[in-house]
């Protein structure tokens, strides 16, 4: 149990994931997937969210998968749905209900 | 008030973008696949519109949006340009430039300028055909069925509208959010599908807050194409958007293919996914490019033909187009950049600015002597560090203000142009030395003359291709524009290789007006400077171009007004070379301070070639002769003391100057050479203008009031008086007492 948890960490995000945050989101995600083997990250509580935020998250995971990490997203609020929604790309987000 | 200013602020834009469209569009008639040049073209007609629109000037918009739309089918590759379209283009555009006018002015179009704007727009929807199809009054149905009277009009199957979006790195930080973009498409109809695509670049190296996002999306909706266009409107200029109608034909998914950075290949993968084209159709496209059937109106459009199919076939490898793609993608930004580096100044902030550097020279100078009479060191050598810093923002003050010729030059392109196929020869331009630097009023006051010189050595230099034959020429003539650099002047020469000045008939001509006295003896330059005379011409026929006999006076006029010096040289049956000396700047000189009694006179640095001590021998000789032997070459000299009429006689010593102009040398002497100085020009009164030999005055550092020596025009009359110089002090005894 212990391993697993010391290798799988649950990311969170609050508040704004926007063009003024994103550069330092992109580096947290980017610095904790060259630790980790497993990452959730949780966007229930992100308030804002704009095409900024959901760049620095598609590279976050597409670095993940380059490297071959698993990068989820477990839990979204509704604005994160919303943008996921329009940009066609709903099922990156229902993948963890499926694990 | 504030409004009038603004208007008038669009139509210096105007103007400015109109050129750029000209320049292009020449450039476009050799080059026609260069999408740098159509994105210009394409960006001043735009911005136009846009401006135009904000100002309510609805002519203006009307006009140049069924303009903007043809461009818009040239830029994404719909239609290749060709000489025919860029010649309705070049008039398009000059009619642009009168409907703006009257615009402006706030005046109501003529019956005659709708009449010529319903004709350019014909010509123009005669030669694009059905491909302008967006925006004009032509119902999309009719359009359709004029399509599919061609080949390989094969419509797709599909229901929706197909918008393809790339958007700019820069969308983000402009405020272009693509999701808005989303959000207002989603109101308009139903997104049935949106499939994003993200750059293959290594996600490390990118950052969230450049966009890099495609869009590639299905819309089902009953708008029509202006509505889904109203969508882009804030970022058609810096995004690539497509626009396919239901059922659009496969030429236009092909066009669309061919435009996209992506691979090919992966495009039209993606295509399939989101159901914009069945895999039936997807082969259809492939068969269709390595056919190349789909050939619009221009016959030359092989070289543009997409190799899909064989891309398919060597999978993995990057196509030629993409790379090309990319490549004019960079430069386009790179142009947007360097664009964005210059900022536009009022001129006379600037004029203000160089003023007050001027004033603060002068100070400088002022300062600089009480610190050496106060003997301070300390004072002195930290002067001297204020003086070269003075001198360096003076120096960058006024290049402020220096632009470079090219932009004056490349307006004689499209002259050359007209003009050639007006008289029906073949006249190519030449154009050396466009980067030359000169003041920006300098470069606003030769245009005219350069123009008429341009249209001169057309017309009259330049002979008609059976007699260039007959003379063993090649059939093009050749007119060159020369610009260089040579002490402190800029020198702007206009050379054809025509039949040259024929002596004998000007001489004759000459004599018949009056202008010279019959047996008059004249050196070949002298008979050929007689062309500047006023009412002078050997136009035995008047043409619409020239010959009226006004013209070369005046371009001497305005040349000489701007301190400038006009010198021609001919040689028959090779050619003419009209030579324009001027001024860089108007404004500050270096200059070399010399001493006549107690005056005080300034002699451009840039024209002082060396300074001889004036022996006791020499002196008397020169007395007699007015001239020297120096190193055995004959130097004409100028008593200044005589020439200003001053009193008194030199202590003893006397130096002369040797001044250089135009290839002249001649010999001021003065008593006393007081060494370099830099100094403003201040222009001198009025009533001061006819004055030979002055070309301005300036406040030395002690209060005193120093003349500024015009150079060329003492030079000139020293070479004119030639060996046998009247007494120079009768000559101009009452110039120089207004100026004592």
């Amino acid at each position: 149990m212990n391993e697993i948890n010391n290798d799988r960490e649950v990311m969170s995000f609050e508040g704004d994931m926007t063009i003024y945050t994103a550069e330092s989101i992109k580096q947290d995600l980017f610095s904790e997937i060259s630790k980790k083997k497993h990452i959730d990250v949780d966007l229930s509580d992100v308030s804002e969210f704009d095409t900024a935020g959901f760049q620095a998250l598609i590279f976050g995971k597409k670095y993940a998968s380059d490297s071959g990490i698993e990068l989820r997203i477990c839990g979204a609020s509704e604005a994160v749905s919303e943008v996921f929604q329009l940009y066609g790309m709903s099922d990156v987000l229902e993948s963890h209900h499926e694990s | 008030m504030n409004l009038d200013s603004a208007q008038q602020g669009y139509l210096a834009e105007c103007n400015e973008l109109l050129v750029e469209m000209e320049s292009a569009l020449l450039q476009l008639e050799d080059d026609p696949k260069n999408s740098e040049l159509i994105n210009a073209v394409f960006r001043a007609a735009h911005t136009i519109k846009g401006t135009g629109g904000v100002f309510g000037f609805d002519d203006v918009v009307e006009f140049t949006h069924v303009v903007e739309n043809a461009l818009d089918t040239i830029r994404s590759g719909d239609l290749i340009i060709n000489s025919e379209l860029v010649a309705v283009f070049l008039s398009l555009r000059d009619q642009m430039e009168i409907v703006v006018e009257h615009a402006v002015n706030g005046e109501t179009l003529s019956s005659e300028v709708k009449r010529q704007n319903d004709d350019l727009l014909a010509a123009l929807l005669a030669l694009t055909g059905g491909e302008v199809d967006e925006g004009t009054q032509k119902d999309e149905s009719e359009v359709n069925n004029k399509d599919e009277s061609e080949e390989a009009g094969a419509c797709t199957s599909n229901d929706n509208w197909h918008l393809s979006i790339r958007f700019s790195k820069d969308a983000l930080r402009d405020g272009m959010d693509p999701l808005s973009i989303l959000r207002y498409l989603a109101g308009m109809g139903d997104l049935k599908q949106v499939v994003t695509i993200f750059s293959e670049d290594d996600s490390e190296e990118l950052s969230p807050i450049d966009c890099h996002i495609g869009l590639e999306i299905e819309l089902l909706s009953d708008e029509d194409k202006e509505a889904i266009e109203s969508a882009f409107e804030f970022i058609k200029d810096d995004c690539l958007v497509h626009i396919l109608p239901p059922r659009a034909k496969i030429k236009h998914y092909i066009n669309m293919i061919n435009a996209l950075p992506e691979e090919d290949k992966r495009i039209g993968e993606i295509l399939v996914s989101c159901g914009a084209l069945t895999k039936a159709e997807l082969e259809g496209v492939i068969d269709a490019q390595t056919e190349s059937s789909f050939t619009p109106v221009d016959g030359d459009v092989k070289t543009n033909s997409l190799k899909l199919g064989e891309l398919v076939e060597e999978n993995g490898m990057v196509p030629k187009e993409v790379v090309e793609a990319a490549a004019a993608k960079q430069q386009r930004v790179r142009s947007l950049n360097s664009s964005a580096k210059t900022i536009r100044v009022d001129s006379e902030k600037l004029d203000a600015l160089v003023n007050l550097v001027g004033e603060m020279v002068i100070a400088g100078a002022g300062t600089d002597l009480i610190a050496r009479r106060l003997g301070d060191d300390s004072l002195v050598e930290s002067m001297s560090v204020m003086s070269r810093l003075v001198e360096e923002i003076r120096d960058s003050a006024l290049r402020l203000r220096m632009v470079q010729i090219g932009e004056t030059f490349n307006r004689f392109n499209r002259v050359v142009r007209d003009v050639s196929s007006e008289l029906g020869k073949d006249i190519r331009l030449e154009i050396v030395g466009a980067e030359t630097e000169l003041d920006k009023t300098v470069v606003e006051k030769i245009g005219d003359p350069l123009m008429h010189l341009v249209r001169n050595a057309m017309d009259h230099g330049i002979e008609s291709a059976q007699d260039r034959a007959a003379a063993g020429k090649a059939e093009y003539g050749s007119l060159k524009l020369n610009a260089y650099h040579d002490s402190g002047s800029i020198v702007i020469e206009v050379e054809d290789d025509g039949a040259g000045l024929r002596r004998d008939v000007i001489l004759a001509k000459a004599e018949e007006k009056g202008i010279v006295s019959s047996g008059q003896v004249l050196t070949d330059q002298e008979i050929y400077r007689l062309i500047f005379e006023p009412g002078f011409s050997t136009a035995t026929e008047v043409t619409n171009l020239s010959g009226r006999g006004v013209g070369m006076d005046v371009v001497k006029r305005n040349i000489e007004a701007l301190r400038g010096l006009v010198d021609i040289e001919s040689e028959a049956g090779v050619g003419t070379k009209i030579i324009i000396r001027m001024p860089l700047t108007l404004a500050i000189i270096d200059g070399f301070l010399v001493g006549v009694g107690h005056s005080s006179y300034v002699i451009p640095l840039d024209m002082v070639f060396e300074c001889v001590e004036l022996s006791d021998a020499e002196r008397q000789q020169a007395r007699k002769q007015n001239y020297i032997n120096l190193r055995d070459e004959v130097l004409p000299l100028m008593r200044l003391r005589e020439n200003f009429n001053i009193n008194g006689e030199s202590n003893g010593r006397e130096n002369i100057v040797v001044v250089q102009c135009g290839g002249i040398k001649a010999g001021l002497i003065v008593d006393e050479l007081r060494g370099e100085f830099q100094t403003v020009i201040k222009p001198l009164g009025r009533i001061f203008q006819g004055l030979k030999g002055i070309s301005g005055s300036t406040i030395l550092g002690s209060g005193e009031v120093a003349v500024i020596l015009d150079v060329p025009g003492l030079v000139k009359q020293v070479a004119d008086a030639g060996g046998h110089l009247p007494s120079a002090g009768g000559v101009n005894k009452n110039e120089s007492n207004i100026v004592h």
